[in-house]
């Protein structure tokens, strides 16, 4: 049987169907919303691992979860314990637990957790049902399932300097569906920095949005923490208006599945995006990152920079491209993944496509895996570092190369106790 | 007073491979404490298998021979134990490992020095105070002791952070593979001065080397020629000094 045929034969579109109606709380209109995500997903193409995009991603016990599983969606908070989240004035803490905002200080006006219900017109705003119809089958799962949403809305000048820490918490076996739509209005800037902590046996389909206005500057930071029996889908669609930054920094300790697609779309001319990604899944967990950036505006500039430490029997995909449309000139392009593999066991699928209809363009891409430096390992060795020392000092170089990318004091810090905690990777 | 003294390093008929090839063919070399030896050859001959040999380096097949290190049987001793117990290379073309900053790699290796003789991790006043204090020595700028080791560093930058690794390790044998190629007069003399300052009765030295320039500084107490493997001839410096005149021919060529 072909596998596109076994992994049918887990769905049962009946239990996603159940979830757009009997639902009293639904106002006409999301339920509206439901029903045609539903039918987009009906349409799709499922996924498999015969699609480019999908190509070595652990994906069978992702779909086995997803379809043969009863969907649950009324998770309470109580079982999960809450960051103790200390007044410091220059973080704010937005801690969500199974989707439930979980802090009780009042948020700045450019931050709001919207309600279908309370905030029905804002909300009704933001989910486009034009652009449901072109989703991805992860988005299209998360419109379906999506509940709140998590709006952070800079407006005009606005330099916000406190860092907005997100926390996005899933207890053992819940579902979720978070959604964040962040909107850098003309000339503001933003630094976001968000965990993803899942639990055993839970799912989360995770929707980003980001849109930076002229001249406006994101800066945005995640790490998805380690779960053996997790699985994480991120969705990030990225959009930047004439001469708009965005930084973006990944860490991935992957899960049983763990897959993140960034689309990143450079709309006005000018406009930057630094990407930069770490993935570090061990045992027999999985990281699937995925990144495309369309040049679409002359004079734009793009830098992927990727780092896989592969360890036991874990696997990765990266999967990088760059689009340069015909019309487009005086672009420059540079994508870059290498992969450290700490075991014969571990393995890396990586593809950096480049495709350029301009010649007018500075691209260079490159994609290298090896196991550690055997070389490196002697030289340490003979200055009478032991070999645990000694490939611990490497593997943190290694990852050093890409961390060096976070410029902020305190997002450094915060990911310094991540690298503490990972312990040998 | 007894005039003996004890052998640091004892070689008998060394024999080494590499991928098949047999490069080191039953060498002996005998260093005792204290004293300087230099070791000269044409390219090829093994003086760079020697060094790594006693080093460690996986790479080299030991077919039979012993290796001594302070009585101790080098040979079966894993590599990190050997630089705890006072072995030093001096790497031809030192390994750049960016991320890792020289300070943070130079203050692991003492520690694991003074963890392997049973000695509390070095204060870290004591040890900055000391690191600085060398790389001066060595007219190393202190900018080099935060960067990444070797890493974008010149070739003579290179070699003087090795002598800068080795001055911080006071090791009991050191042994300098070509540390003065890619030196110009200035840095070599200065690297000279280096390795000088660390002579004295308990340490013992020895040079690999294409170029007698070194060796006038160093004055070693014997100079080894290496060819097809063996030593071949053993003199003091004015063999080095003939050898600069005359090339290795001489010894070399198969009667």
């Amino acid at each position: 049987m072909a596998d596109q045929e076994k992994i049918k034969n887990l769905f049962s579109f009946e239990k996603i169907a159940s979830i757009t109606s009997g639902k009293p709380d639904y106002p006409d209109w999301f339920d509206e919303f439901k029903r045609l995500s539903t039918k987009n997903l009906m349409d799709q193409n499922l996924p498999s691992i015969k699609d480019s995009e999908w190509e070595s991603t652990k994906i069978n016990s992702l779909t086995k979860k997803l379809f043969n599983d009863d969907f649950n969606f009324s998770h309470s908070a109580n079982d999960l314990i809450v960051e103790d989240t200390k007044k410091d004035p220059n973080k704010i803490t937005i801690s969500f637990s199974n989707g439930i905002y979980m802090c009780s200080e009042e948020l700045p006006s450019h931050i709001k957790i919207l309600s279908h219900i309370k905030d029905k017109d804002k909300f009704r705003d933001l989910l486009d049902i034009k652009k449901e119809n072109n989703s991805s089958f992860s988005s299209t799962l998360n419109s379906i399932i999506l509940s709140d949403l998590l709006l952070i809305e800079t407006s005009s000048n606005q330099k916000v300097d406190t860092l907005i820490h997100i926390i996005n918490h899933a207890s053992n076996e819940a579902n979720l569906a978070p959604r964040i739509e962040i909107r850098a209005a003309t000339n503001s800037s933003v630094k976001i920095l968000e965990e993803v902590r899942t639990s055993n046996d839970s799912i989360m389909n995770h929707v980003l949005r980001v849109n930076c206005q002229k001249n406006a500057n994101i800066e945005f930071y995640k790490v998805i923490q380690r779960q053996e029996n997790s699985h994480y889908l991120g969705t990030q669609d990225i959009e930047a208006s004439e001469n708009a930054r965005i930084k973006f920094f990944l860490w991935d300790f992957g899960g049983d599945t763990s897959k993140t697609v960034t689309d990143t779309k450079l709309l006005g001319k000018k406009s930057e995006i630094n990407y930069s990604a770490l993935f570090t899944p061990n045992k027999y967990l999985h990281s699937g990152n995925q990144i495309k950036i369309n040049h679409e505006a002359s004079h734009t500039k793009s830098k992927i920079k990727v780092r896989g430490v592969l360890n036991d029997h874990s696997s990765g995909v990266f999967y990088g491209k760059i689009k340069v449309k015909e019309s487009v000139t005086k672009t420059s392009a540079f994508m870059e993944n290498k992969n450290l593999l700490l075991s014969d066991d571990a393995s890396i699928s990586s593809k950096p496509i480049l495709e350029i209809y301009n010649d007018d363009t500075e691209c260079s891409h490159s994609a290298t895996s090896g196991s550690i430096d055997k070389e490196k390992l002697f030289y340490l060795k003979t200055r009478g570092i032991d070999e645990v020392e000694a490939k611990s000092f490497l593997v943190n170089s290694f990852i050093e190369e890409i961390s060096g990318e976070i410029t902020n004091k305190k997002i450094q810090d915060i990911f310094k106790k991540y690298l503490v905690q990972s312990g040998q990777l | 007073m007894s005039n003996k003294k004890e052998y640091v390093l004892e070689i008998n008929d060394l024999s080494v491979s590499t991928s098949g090839s047999k490069i080191l063919d039953g060498l002996n070399l005998s260093v005792k404490k204290g004293e300087t030896h230099a070791i000269m050859g044409p390219n090829g001959s093994g003086k760079s298998t020697l060094a790594k040999t006693i080093a460690g380096h996986t790479d080299y097949e030991i077919n039979s021979g012993t290796i001594k290190f302070l009585g101790n049987d080098l040979i079966s001793m894993p590599i990190e134990e050997r630089s705890n117990l006072g072995l030093f290379l001096g790497f031809q073309y030192p390994i750049e490992i960016p991320g890792l900053s020289n300070t943070a790699f130079l203050k692991a290796a003492i520690n694991a020095q003074r963890k392997y003789n049973n000695l509390e991790d070095i204060p870290a006043n004591e040890f900055l105070l000391e690191l600085k204090s060398k790389a001066d020595q060595l007219g190393l700028d202190q900018s080099f002791l935060s960067r990444g080791v070797n890493e974008g560093f010149s070739g003579g930058e290179k070699k003087r952070n090795e002598i800068l690794q080795m001055l911080m390790l006071n090791p009991k044998v050191s042994i300098l593979d070509e540390t003065d190629s890619g030196l110009d007069i200035d840095s070599m003399k200065i690297v000279a001065d280096g390795v000088n300052s660390t002579r004295n009765k308990e340490t013992s030295t020895i040079v690999i080397t294409h170029y007698e320039r070194l060796l006038n500084y160093l004055e070693p107490d014997y100079v080894h020629v290496i060819n097809d493997g063996q030593i071949i001839k053993t003199g003091d410096l004015t063999l080095a000094n003939e050898l600069e005149k005359k090339g290795y021919e001489w010894l070399t060529k198969k009667k």
